[in-house]
């Protein structure tokens, strides 16, 4: 009884070794291993046996089928491990592979994407408006006056006398006001316009993203905060900013933001021509006019504003030289980014 | 503005360095854009002395000295001055040095002798305008010193950028006041006292205003008996350090008070003032007159002008004629001091395109009360360089004086605002350190504001002049905002975002476009002429014609990315771009923008790979793209042929079409071949368009789940003979409505037309794919169907089984 077991093992090991593919494996498992398998027809057999020689002849068949089902997991996996070695006959891993089509956004795009979702997760909306704009919403809300030389700060595009083209997004901030009691707080990003001669670092035409926060006690502490927060947050956590006093007519007390200089940290250096601070936005208190302008109560409620370029944004992060690059789509500047 | 260091070191002290002093100016709001260091010139030159002297053997006027510089060499140099002598202390300057003007210093020979240096007049050392000689010095200091230690000084030039609400700022008191508010210190303003012997009693000279509203302030004083030739080197110097050009000792003393003041000034001959009087007035229809500079200005009747009794002398607040300028022989003057409307001035420089350093001032709103000292300071200044006598009678026609004004700031507001709990005395303190006296209680402070401080209007305007000096960035930082705020995302917005993932998931770069178009592009792209698309949005002003026209499609902006890229050798182009179109509204003052998604392929369908060639780009892959697009979106579409737009290759083209509510989606086709005549290189391209908006309004929200199927399916292939010009989309719609409620989906997996089937035929194997959510259907349910099918085809498309 026992050498017939033995020999059962020693064919099965035998037969097992041939097994090259899952197909072969299965009938194995079918022989030896199934209902009707061998093991099966030796448990049969134990009916005929005595009860003295039952017990062990049940513990010897018993581990047999162990042995059996330890041996063809091991199988398994080597039969397994072939066939992922298995590729398709004269593939060469030393050629270049089979590419598909990638597509990537803009980086003006990206950058602009990433600014708002930073300020998104400050819980600021999205805002837009028309980039063909009333002066109305562009200045005189915003505090230019008319015929004022603040104006001469942004050379602008006129349609006709009263129809411009928006020479900053601050506009939106008069119009949504209008429409949304306080509090607000939005961001909105677009396209804005500024009639000058272009050079590598002056375009006609570029995009901002503009914030808006207001409510009842919005201080000036809050301003800061925020956009420290998203110096850190888009920068790196290593950025500082420094608010230096500046002049905006739609905000007062208005601002300019710096930032410490990524080439040297601070130490100074030529990005930032040895001041260790780059500009990067403006910014301020909402000034009371504007309020009155959007029909807001000036002694109810304050608010901070703030604007900046993403070009430059983009040019500082990326070491981008040329503005010109953006609008021009050469596919070998924009698959950089 | 430029800002010399000395000349700011008059009117405060200042022992900080240039440095320094930039960056605290920076953070106060007085932005540094530049710190220019200019070493003292006279470092070149060095004490010597004469030890021996003797007349040049060749030529009559030249001296050979020996000079010693403190080394002990006697140098040899050569000297043409009628002055040079025996024992003389002189200034010299060595081979290899540079003079001011640039020019090298060499070792020479002079008519045979050589000669190792240079001994200077004062006007070689850029120190004054002495050249009849060289300098003679009276010195005890050892040979060999730098002159430097002697005259002259080192200086710092300062490039401030002041705001447009600052035009105190634009003189070099102005900013020292801003400097003794940062430091604490005292402002000195100098002197303008007279004495009795430099004065007369002269006649009131006539001012007539005829144009108040232009002209609110017109100071005359008169000098007579002037002597006008070259500044003395303390004005010139100065002049010279900010990058002007010294002309004389009266025109130089009007620039040197207008950039101490801000305050500009203009000085008239008077014996050029025809009828002895001034009148202010506006320009007459057709007048014309010559400015300083010599050219001729056509005036216009809205331009303010300064007048004698016959003709116009200057353009008020702008620039000075020149027929009554001051030059040489001038012995009598009339100093002008005024105020000038800032919109008028403004308007002028405007229509004439000509800005000056008055015309600046002017429209930024001078100080209407500093006019009378800077008319004080220049006379005394004048006094001083081109002598004569100041008439004791001054006219100052200024009708309407201004009221003295007064501000109010609430403690509690200033508070609120900058988050900052600053006691009043603290308040007080810092605006009197601007010159702003303030007083009052923890209710209100009352704030005095001077003539110069007109940009300060609202109580606002005093808390940043209190933030600005206790410094912006030792505000305590608050942290309001974390408090939530619901922050919606629109529907335009989710629809933008979903769109740039699943093009660039396709494989599209996005590109951004100019939104100006070219005109000619709309012929290009045969556009009709009632087209909307014609009708664009034209910039009344632009620098370059570039910039006239906002574009009405996405179209001529990606083919110009399509060329700038053919030429740089990229033919393979999978772009698109969201962006706005301009176009012109009826009636309407804005013309409305919406949104597009322009797409462009050109090249092959897939990535070029060594092996094999991928095929050449086709409309089908427009129509599979569309598929992937609306598929991913989920908008449920159908497909019309024939495009109407004109640039497309209408036979190929297709339309797209919402099954929700009919609208058109968006367009796309073959450009026609006339499109890329433009783009060496290229052959072909697809174009496709799509309004947004017709995309969120075919967007069928959320997508409902489907229990997912619990029996087999059954699946059956059919190879269909059908007319040649059938299209796949018919068929598979009338297969779809006869396919009963078991078909799932059909597709289309063999297309064959050619030999072994008839004439004007072809062959289209589809696939069908039945399922039924009750059980495993029978081989014979299906078999129903398909009979059904197929009856359907044959009688309505005369589509058959191909046998």
């Amino acid at each position: 009884m026992q050498q017939e077991l033995q020999q059962l093992w020693e064919d099965a090991e035998q037969e097992l070794a041939q097994v090259v593919d899952t197909q072969a494996l299965e009938a194995f498992r079918i022989k030896y291993l199934g209902k009707k398998g061998a093991v099966a027809g030796l448990f049969g057999r134990m009916g005929g046996l005595s009860a003295e020689e039952r017990p062990a002849f049940g513990q010897a068949v018993n581990d047999l089928r162990a042995r059996l089902e330890e041996a063809m997991a091991l199988r398994k996996q080597a039969v397994a491990e072939q066939s992922e070695a298995t590729l398709p006959s004269g593939y060469d891993p030393s050629l270049p592979g089979y590419k598909p089509w990638f597509g990537r956004r803009h980086v003006l795009s990206s950058v602009l994407q990433e600014i708002v979702e930073i300020f998104r997760g400050m819980g600021f909306s999205v805002a837009e408006g028309p980039e063909v704009e009333l002066d109305y919403f562009n200045f005189q809300a915003l505090n230019f006056p008319d015929d004022h030389p603040s104006r001469d700060l942004q050379d602008t595009f006129y349609i006709e006398k009263d129809v411009l083209l928006r020479t900053h997004t601050s506009p939106v901030q008069i119009r949504y006001m209008e429409k949304h009691p306080p509090p607000v707080r939005i961001v909105v990003p677009g396209r804005v316009y500024r009639n000058e001669a272009i050079d590598a670092s002056h375009a006609a035409e570029f995009h901002q993203v503009e914030g808006l926060y207001v409510d009842e006690g919005v201080t000036m502490g809050d301003l800061t905060v925020t956009l420290r927060h998203f110096a850190k947050e888009f920068f790196g956590s290593g950025t500082e900013l420094r608010f230096r006093p500046h002049f905006f007519p739609f905000t007062e007390p208005s601002a300019e933001a710096d930032m410490t200089c990524f080439g040297c940290a601070g130490s100074g250096c030529r990005i930032c021509g040895n001041t260790g601070w780059i500009e990067i936005m403006g910014a301020g208190m909402v000034h009371p006019n504007v309020f009155k302008s959007a029909g807001y109560d000036p002694e109810k409620v304050t608010g901070f504003a703030f604007g900046m370029g993403i070009e430059r944004i983009a040019m500082l992060r990326h070491g981008i030289k040329d503005i010109r690059l953006f609008l021009e789509n050469d596919l070998r500047f924009l698959s950089q980014f | 503005m430029l800002i010399s260091l000395n000349w700011l070191r008059d009117y405060v002290d200042i022992p900080e360095s240039a440095e320094k002093l930039a960056g605290d100016l920076t953070m106060l709001g007085l932005n540094v854009e530049g710190v220019e260091h200019r070493p003292n010139p006279l470092n070149e030159f060095v004490v010597g002395k004469v030890i021996e002297c003797e007349k040049h053997p060749d030529a009559e006027k030249l001296s050979v000295c020996k000079v010693d510089v403190g080394d002990g060499e006697a140098r040899n140099i050569v000297c043409g001055a009628p002055n040079v002598r025996t024992g003389l202390m002189v200034s010299v300057i060595l081979p290899g040095k540079r003079l001011p003007d640039g020019m090298k210093i060499k070792k020479t020979k002079l008519r045979g002798i050589k000669s190792e240096g240079m001994i200077c007049s004062e006007i070689e050392m850029g120190l004054g305008t002495d050249a009849a000689g060289i300098l003679e010095m009276d010195t005890d200091k050892p040979l060999g010193t730098p002159l430097s230690e002697l005259y002259g000084r080192e200086d710092w030039i300062i490039d401030v950028e002041v705001t447009p609400n600052r035009p105190d700022q634009l003189g070099h008191i102005g900013v020292a006041r801003e400097v003794a508010a940062l430091y604490n210190r005292k402002l000195k303003i100098p002197s303008v006292e007279l004495s009795e012997n430099q004065q007369y009693e002269g006649d009131a000279f006539p001012v007539e205003i005829e144009d108040a509203l232009g002209c609110p302030r017109y100071i005359a004083r008169t000098m007579k008996d002037i002597n006008v030739g070259p500044s003395p080197s303390w004005i010139s110097e100065r002049l010279e350090a900010i990058g002007l050009r010294p002309i004389n000792n009266v025109v130089d003393v009007t620039n040197y008070v207008l950039h101490e003041t801000g305050q500009p000034l203009h000085a008239f001959d008077a014996k050029n003032v025809a009828g002895g009087k001034i009148i202010v007035r506006r320009a007459r229809s057709g007048e014309k007159t010559q400015t300083l500079d010599e050219s001729e200005v056509k005036l216009h009747e809205e331009d303010l002008v300064i007048a004698d009794a016959e003709r116009t002398v200057a353009i008020a607040g702008v620039m000075g004629g020149l027929n009554s300028e001051v030059e040489d022989g001038t012995t009598e003057l009339v100093l002008e001091s005024a105020y000038f409307n800032p919109s008028s001035v403004r308007k002028t420089r405007k229509i004439h395109d000509y800005s000056t350093d008055a015309s600046y001032r002017f429209e930024r709103d001078a100080d209407i009360e500093m006019a009378d000292f800077a008319s004080q300071r220049a006379v005394a200044l004048m006094q001083k360089t081109a002598g004569g006598l100041v008439s004791k009678t001054v006219t100052d026609a200024y009708p309407s004086p201004r009221e003295k004004r007064t501000l109010d700031l609430r403690p509690s507001k200033l508070r609120t605002l900058l988050g900052l709990n600053m006691p009043v005395t603290e308040i007080i303190e810092l605006l009197g350190r601007f010159e702003l006296p303030a007083e009052g209680d923890d209710e209100k402070i009352t704030v005095t504001i001077p003539s110069f401080r007109r940009d300060l209007d609202l109580e606002v305007d005093l808390i940043e002049e209190v933030a600005r000096l206790y410094g912006y960035n030792e505000l305590p930082m608050e942290n309001r905002v974390s408090n939530l705020l619901y922050s919606a995302k629109s529907e335009e917005e989710k629809l933008s975002e979903e769109l740039h993932r699943i093009m660039t998931s396709l494989g599209f770069t996005e590109v951004m476009t100019s939104s100006f178009m070219d005109p000619r592009d709309l012929d290009l792209m045969n556009l009709k002429e009632d087209d909307p698309r014609r009708d664009l949005v034209t910039v009344s002003n632009p620098l370059v014609s570039f910039n006239e026209k906002m574009r009405s499609s996405l179209l001529p902006g990606m083919l110009d990315v399509m060329k700038v890229n053919v030429h740089r050798g990229e033919d393979q182009l999978r772009i698109y771009q969201i962006a706005r179109v301009y176009l012109s509204r009826v009636g309407e003052k804005l013309p409305q923008e919406p949104t597009r998604l322009s797409i462009l392929l050109a090249g092959s369908r897939n990535p070029q790979h060594w092996s094999s060639n991928p095929p050449v780009l086709s409309e089908g892959d427009m129509a599979g793209l569309a598929e992937a697009m609306f598929g991913a979106l989920r908008i449920p579409f159908k497909m019309g042929y024939s495009s109407e737009e004109p640039f497309l290759n209408s036979s190929k083209s297709i339309r797209f079409l919402s099954r929700k509510t009919g609208e058109l989606l968006g367009q796309g086709g073959p450009l026609k071949g006339s499109m890329l005549e433009d783009i060496k290189g290229a052959s072909s391209a697809l174009v496709l368009e799509f309004h947004l908006e017709s995309l969120g309004a075919a967007l069928s929200g959320h997508a409902p789940y489907k229990a997912l199927p619990a029996f087999p399916a059954l699946k059956r292939d059919l190879a269909l003979l059908l007319p040649i010009d059938l299209r796949w989309e018919e068929l598979s719609a009338l297969v779809q409505k006869n396919g009963g409620k078991w078909l799932e989906s059909q597709g289309l997996f063999d297309v064959y037309s050619g030999d072994g089937i008839p004439e004007g035929t072809k062959s289209y194997a589809i696939r069908l794919k039945f399922r039924s959510n009750d059980g495993t259907l029978t081989d014979q349910q299906v078999d129903k169907q398909i009979a059904r099918i197929l009856k359907v085809l044959k009688e309505s498309l005369n589509v058959v089984l191909r046998s």
